[in-house]
């Protein structure tokens, strides 16, 4: 069982790893304007890897439930950060798209699940929450041996992990379309309404659509009367380089036209790469040069004193580096250099009664001594 | 049917098995056996006085059953060891800087090393022998010495200009090394102590005592140059109060006392200073308690916070 578990753990761990790593591959795959076939294969992996935290969330959550410790779990062990980075991601993000890739919805005939998706791109800001996944890893980390160490840089991580994200997250929803919207955003949205009316005039007066299509190069496909008058690349080519969300669709009278949201979904994708490298980087710098500090500033001097005080026989100093001196607890340590191992030096000398490195339990079964 | 004698010595031999006890010495390893035995006695009586160990004994008489098989192990490799160290690691061509007319080394060696075997016995001596056995057996002094030669300050002025050592470092060394082997000597006249004793109290002794355990040893010892007698033995006196007590007899009691507890191997817990630098500095504080020479502390002190010890 024991084994098991450790098992779960590390697959887990490993899961955590790759996903951090997948959420920036996703985001690339949409930067570069990959294949539909790898961002396909990208969308599914994605949908495994929230199915996957999301049962991890419901299993650990049961076990809490089961133990009694639902808050403690929740609150206190990131039940929360479990909770946020998968099941809305499930639900909202991964979960619809995979339902809609599988349910057939092509690209000719899927005009009429566009405005479902346009539901689901609404709630694409629930992509922001993977990132928070990034806090997951520190469940598993044993870096350093003190606990306390570790409480205070995974509570210093998070704090800066979660305002970033939540910074991105609610700033991405007040500064959105349905609330706060940009008057550039209103334009570049009634723009498209406007080419499709234009269009529309054109073909009714027989005018050619050249001057508009050079101009406008996002112009995929023009229907008029269910019948296509132009179409910027082959079916083949739509099938191998175009998925759900690469497209839009707006139609006036009987006039349909298609647009390429490849280039805007692209310059939407940069900034979650680089929330992303953000946050790691963060993490990482923290890791790497915070906890170095507050090690040799907090928790080794107190392990040092604390040692001292329960070991008889251990008797260091604690080392107090020049210019930290003025720190409270290297004055704290000067007291104990200076007074308490003084005077248990002097109490070791006059006290016989000394104390063994040994411990009764080391003995362990006597019996096996007497064959 | 195991013997009895055979069972306390599969059971401390279960003892001395133990990793933490891996880099002490015999005797250290001892003490911290007797040290084990005195804390968990009582707690141990149901199980060692059970039909299967010791039945119709007594705590005392298992104790004494126990300390025995103890001091057999340890004697069985303390002894080879100190053939080896007086045989082998000491060299007494320094006898002859102090006025020694012919030099037997031989005689000398047996001399030493049965005046050791028969005292070690002594429960009180041995736990005397502790510090001094682990610095010898660790090289301490050399460790220091070498650098204070090197940087002629107080200890070279001590040993040179006060004591006038006219003799190699080497030579000093093998001085500090003999007077730390005959410095627990100086309960030569106490009754043997208790066989169970933990740490000895090394509580500073008076000169009028010093000089009959001086007497005494002078009539074991006939081989020993008296100058090396009077500072194994007046490594016991305060320096506070004896200020023209030998360098060599400072030197022999500052690494003796550092020697009870040492361990070469020790980790060093990252934020703790080095394991010498901490026992200098400590021992600097605790000069007059200890009876110790503050300068010549303070020296060695330097050395090891240069050398990172």
């Amino acid at each position: 069982m024991k084994a098991f578990k450790k098992f779960l753990e590390n697959l887990v761990m490993i899961a955590i790893t790759l996903v951090i790593v997948f959420t920036f591959v996703e985001d690339l795959a949409t930067y570069l304007m990959w294949d539909w076939n790898i961002r396909k294969v990208l969308l599914f992996t994605g949908f495994g890897f929230d199915l996957f935290f999301t049962l991890e969330f419901i299993f650990r959550y049961t076990a809490s439930i089961a133990k009694g410790d639902t808050v403690e779990y929740l609150v206190h062990k990131r039940g929360w950060v479990d909770f946020v980075a998968s099941v809305p991601l499930l639900l909202f993000n991964s979960g619809p798209t995979v339902f809609f890739l599988l349910s057939g919805a092509a690209f000719a005939g899927g005009a009429g699940v566009l405005n479902i998706l346009k539901v689901v791109k609404a709630v694409r800001v629930a992509r922001i929450l993977r990132m928070l996944r990034v806090l997951k890893i520190f469940r598993s980390i044993k870096s350093v041996d003190s606990v306390m160490t570790q409480r205070h840089m995974t509570r210093i991580i998070s704090t800066v992990v979660v305002s970033v994200i939540a910074v991105m997250f609610f700033g991405s929803l007040l500064f959105s379309e349905a609330l706060i919207a940009s008057p550039a955003m209103k334009v570049k949205n009634s723009v498209r309404g406007k080419v499709v009316e234009q269009i529309d005039s054109s073909l009714k007066e027989g005018e050619s659509l050249s001057r508009i299509l050079n101009t406008r190069t996002d112009i995929l496909l023009v229907k008029n009367n269910g019948k296509s008058v132009f179409s910027r690349f082959t079916d083949s080519q739509y099938e191998r380089d175009f998925g759900p969300g690469d497209y839009q669709y707006e139609y006036r009278n009987k006039t349909e036209v298609f647009f390429d949201l490849r280039y805007q979904n692209a310059e939407e994708a940069l900034p979650g790469m680089l929330l992303l490298l953000t946050i790691v980087f963060t993490v990482v710098v923290l890791m790497l040069f915070y906890s170095p500090h507050f090690a040799m500033t907090i928790s080794d001097p107190v392990f040092v004193m604390l040692k001292g005080m329960k070991e008889k026989n251990y008797n260091l100093e604690v080392d107090i580096p020049g210019r930290y001196k003025k720190d409270d607890i290297f004055r704290l340590s000067a007291e104990y250099n200076d007074k308490f191992l003084t005077l248990k030096a002097r109490e070791n000398e006059e006290n016989s009664e000394g104390e063994s490195v040994l411990k009764l339990e080391d003995l362990g079964d006597l019996s096996s001594l007497l064959g | 049917m195991i013997s009895e004698q055979e069972k306390a010595k599969q059971f401390i031999l279960k003892l001395l098995a133990n990793p933490t006890l891996s880099d002490l010495s015999e005797l250290q390893k001892e003490e911290q056996i007797l040290q084990f035995l005195h804390i968990n006695g009582n707690k141990l009586y149901p199980t060692l006085s059970s039909p299967a160990f010791f039945p119709g004994r007594n705590l005392m008489d298992i104790s004494n059953i126990l300390y025995t098989a103890l001091f057999d192990i340890t004697d069985s490799l303390l002894v080879p060891e100190l053939r080896t160290i007086i045989y082998e690691k000491i060299n007494y061509s320094f006898f002859a800087f102090l006025g020694a007319k012919s030099l037997n080394e031989e005689g000398i060696r047996f001399q030493i090393f049965k005046f050791l075997e028969k005292n070690i016995k002594k429960p009180i001596i041995r736990r005397n022998l502790t510090g001094p056995h682990r610095a010898i057996s660790t090289a301490l002094p050399v460790k220091y010495l070498v650098p204070a030669f090197e940087r002629r300050k107080y200890v070279l002025f001590e040993l040179t200009k006060v004591q006038r050592l006219r003799m190699a470092q080497s030579e000093i060394q093998n001085f500090i090394y003999l007077s730390m082997l005959l410095r627990p000597a100086i309960h030569l006249m106490e009754p043997p102590g208790k066989m169970g004793a933990n740490k000895s109290n090394s509580g500073m002794v008076q000169t009028h005592y010093v000089q009959k355990v001086i007497e005494e040893l002078k009539k074991e010892l006939t081989l020993v140059p008296e100058d090396v007698i009077c500072s194994g033995i007046n490594s016991n006196l305060s320096f506070q109060d004896n200020n023209t007590i030998e360098a060599t007899a400072r030197m022999a009691s500052l690494f003796a006392s550092m020697g009870t507890g040492y361990r070469p191997s020790m980790k060093i817990d990252r934020g703790a200073v080095s394991a010498d630098s901490s026992w200098f500095n400590i021992a600097r504080k605790n000069y007059r308690f200890n009876g110790f020479d503050k300068d010549m502390l303070s020296e060695l002190y330097n050395i090891s916070v240069e050398n990172g010890w």
